[in-house]
């Protein structure tokens, strides 16, 4: 069944009640965690808690963590990867720790997702360093490893595509795609458009494309930007049991 | 791998994917006369680097850098490069960091280049003992205020016992069988002397288990390092009252181990490439969340905060750039929202203009060069709106756009040379656009690179 959410850089608190009034109540939001460059859930124990309270009254309840190092990165090496994974996989740590209510998905199935812009490139040293550290990351050293691997881009876009990088790489276990965006700014989470996401198919690489960013602040005037899924993302989300 | 390496040998390294290529700027300076006699010769064209991932996918095919170029078009002169090179603050050098990594040690390789010539100017390589091939070396080089001392931590990850086991895949319903341990990072410093060609260090600072990422600046006796410890591998308890270990800022006199002060940082995590500066008038910043200067004195750490108005974070991460320019004043670029700002260290930081331009369409993505100020600052240049994809100029007291240069091909980015001419990035192709400073196209050609960085 398809589901809508929103994924944003601005605080959830700030926006979350004036999307749901105009847009609709999401399953989800997206939102960022470190490295990103502004604006991340895990800034304060206070900031975090009061981000996922937000999440909660907006009717959503799932969180999925993305993080937006400096895109220049992207086309580094695997040391690069790494560092961006590392620091990655302590904030999601450290939020989970500060936010009593707030639980591993019940598949210990957690999608982690790197943001992968428009005009940068991704390097396959730059993708394996990233993705090997998150998927055998040991959560709080349980030998539990819930962190899946997980790219946010334009499927076939890039000089090499960036499916391909990832194909041969591997280790990516989900594909957002941020296309196609233009065509779909009359819809909303009220009103979701049929599934039509851009996915990997012919541009080397199986990874199956599990959400779309369908309307994008920038293109479509928006405050937030809006995605949707078929029914595989919210099982694999950090999930809140109770407003924190 | 001891002693000094010869360019050829440098050059001939391909273990990495990302590469450096070389341009000319073909024209001579045509509105900064000052600039041009400053550099000995008029008629010497200034030459700018691309660094990126060859088109192709494989490690670039590397060819020396003739003598005076006389085409736009750039060659690939480095490869397997360890970090993004880096200018020196007279802009006279660049400096290039390579790895080679061995069974029981490794070795750091450190290249000058004359930025004008494209010569080498310095090189010297040094071995860092018992950091092996299986270890993950992440270079973080700064020159320091002199531009002849280049600084370098780096962040050594080491992984400990592996272990196979096996993962789920949701989507296939398959199992995915992986091999992976725990990873602990600690910090080396380096300084190499470019005239003399010799190393301090490595120096092993003992900050295991740390986070690999740090920001530094160096002016001309310290280098400012934060670092925090790596904050997963020290929080233990699920409690709201646990917070993350401090960010910490440490100056360390060049050539030297023993820091001069080690203070608390407050702000974020120092992980996410946050700009610095060294500011002409003593003292140094660091701009946190894309939106906060923060300004440091150079003798004790201590701090003073300058908001940007304006600067307010939207649905998309927003990449503030920050540049220190020639008459001291620094400029400060948000192409996501729109917005820059210039002001004036040695007015209080106050803001003495500010500009509103159309957002860019590529304006999250690399490279992060996408808005440049004129020297006389009159002159605003933009690149990539979304009306039409090209660059434009706006006039800044008016904010009018005055001229443009469009082929509906989309640009990515733009630099603003030493002579006043510009280098535009298109993506398709990708394509390398030399401008005259009123827009006029002089040379155009396409690149065998995805450019992460104009430099």
């Amino acid at each position: 069944m398809a589901q809508g959410g929103y994924d944003t850089a601005s605080y959830l608190y700030d926006v979350y009640s004036a999307a749901d009034a105009k847009y609709g109540s999401p399953s989800y939001w997206v939102r960022y965690f470190t490295p990103s460059p502004n604006g991340p859930v895990d800034q304060s124990s206070s900031h975090a808690i009061s981000e996922c309270r937000s999440d909660w009254d907006s009717g959503a309840k799932h969180l999925s963590p993305i993080s937006s190092p400096s895109q220049s990165r992207l086309s580094g090496t695997s040391a690069e990867g790494m560092a961006d994974a590392q620091t990655f996989a302590s904030a999601l740590v450290s939020v989970y720790q500060w936010v009593a209510p707030l639980n591993l998905p019940a598949n210990n199935v957690l999608y982690c997702w790197l943001d992968l812009e428009a005009s940068t490139s991704l390097s396959t040293a730059y993708w394996s360093g990233w993705s090997s550290y998150l998927n055998t990351y040991n959560w709080e050293g349980l030998q539990s490893r819930p962190l899946y691997a997980s790219l946010y881009c334009n499927p076939c876009g890039g000089s090499n595509h960036n499916c391909s990088t990832i194909g041969s790489a591997g280790g990516c276990f989900a594909v957002w795609s941020n296309e196609p965006e233009s065509g779909y700014c009359g819809y909303s989470l009220k009103n979701l458009p049929p599934w039509h996401a851009n996915n990997c198919s012919g541009c080397g690489s199986t990874v199956p494309t599990i959400a779309w960013q369908f309307a994008e602040r920038g293109v479509c005037g928006l405050t937030v930007n809006v995605d949707m899924n078929e029914g595989t993302l919210t099982s694999n989300t950090f999930l809140l049991s109770a407003r924190p | 791998m001891s002693g000094g390496l010869s360019r050829r040998r440098f050059l001939r390294r391909t273990v990495g994917v990302a590469a450096l290529f070389v341009g000319a700027d073909l024209l001579p300076s045509v509105t900064n006369r000052a600039i041009a006699m400053t550099s000995g010769s008029p008629a010497v064209a200034a030459r700018f680097y691309l660094y990126g991932l060859p088109t192709d996918g494989s490690a670039a095919q590397i060819s020396s850098v003739g003598g005076e170029p006389s085409t736009l078009r750039p060659t690939a002169i480095a490869t397997g490069l360890a970090a993004r090179p880096v200018r020196s603050p007279d802009s006279g050098t660049l400096a290039l960091v390579g790895l080679e990594q061995g069974q029981s040690d490794s070795a750091v390789t450190i290249t000058y280049l004359d930025a004008s010539s494209g010569a080498v100017a310095a090189s010297g390589t040094v071995i860092l003992p018992r950091v092996t091939d299986q270890d993950l070396i992440l270079v973080e080089p700064t020159f320091a205020a002199d531009s002849s001392t280049l600084c370098v931590v780096l962040a050594v990850s080491r992984v400990g016992v592996t272990q196979e086991f096996a993962k789920f895949d949701p989507v296939s319903g398959s199992i995915v069988t992986m091999r992976g341990g725990a990873w602990t990072t600690g910090h080396l410093l380096l300084f190499f002397d470019g005239t003399t060609g010799s190393f301090s260090g490595p120096y092993d600072l003992g900050d295991a288990p740390a986070l690999a990422r740090v920001n530094v600046v160096a002016d001309k006796e310290s280098l400012f390092v934060w670092s925090i410890q790596e904050p997963a591998a020290l929080i233990r308890l699920k409690s709201a009252d646990v917070g993350p270990p401090p960010v910490q800022l440490a100056a360390y006199p060049l050539h030297t181990q023993a820091a001069r002060f080690t203070v608390v940082a407050p702000g974020p995590w120092p992980v996410n490439g946050e700009p610095t500066i060294v500011f002409a008038t003593g003292g140094v910043g660091r701009l946190v969340n894309g939106s906060t200067l923060q300004v440091y004195s150079a003798s004790d750490g201590s701090m003073a905060t300058v908001a940007l108005p304006g600067f307010d974070v939207t649905a998309k991460p927003m990449s503030t750039t920050m540049d220190q320019r020639p008459d001291g004043l620094v400029f400060l670029a948000a192409p996501s929202i729109g917005r820059a700002v210039l002001i004036n260290p040695q007015a209080a930081f106050n803001v003495v203009a500010t500009f509103a331009y159309p957002i860019p369409a590529y304006a999250s993505g690399a490279p992060a060069s996408k808005v440049a100020l004129n020297p006389s600052g009159d002159t605003l240049y933009v690149v990539g709106q979304s009306s039409d994809g090209g660059i434009a100029a706006y006039d800044t007291s008016s904010g009018q756009r005055t001229t443009a240069f469009t082929t509906g091909r989309p640009f990515a980015a733009l630099t603003l040379l030493p002579s006043g001419n510009l280098l535009g990035l298109a993506l398709e192709a990708p394509r390398v656009t030399l401008l005259t400073p009123d827009l006029q196209l002089a040379a155009e050609t396409d690149v065998d690179l995805q450019v992460a960085a104009i430099i």
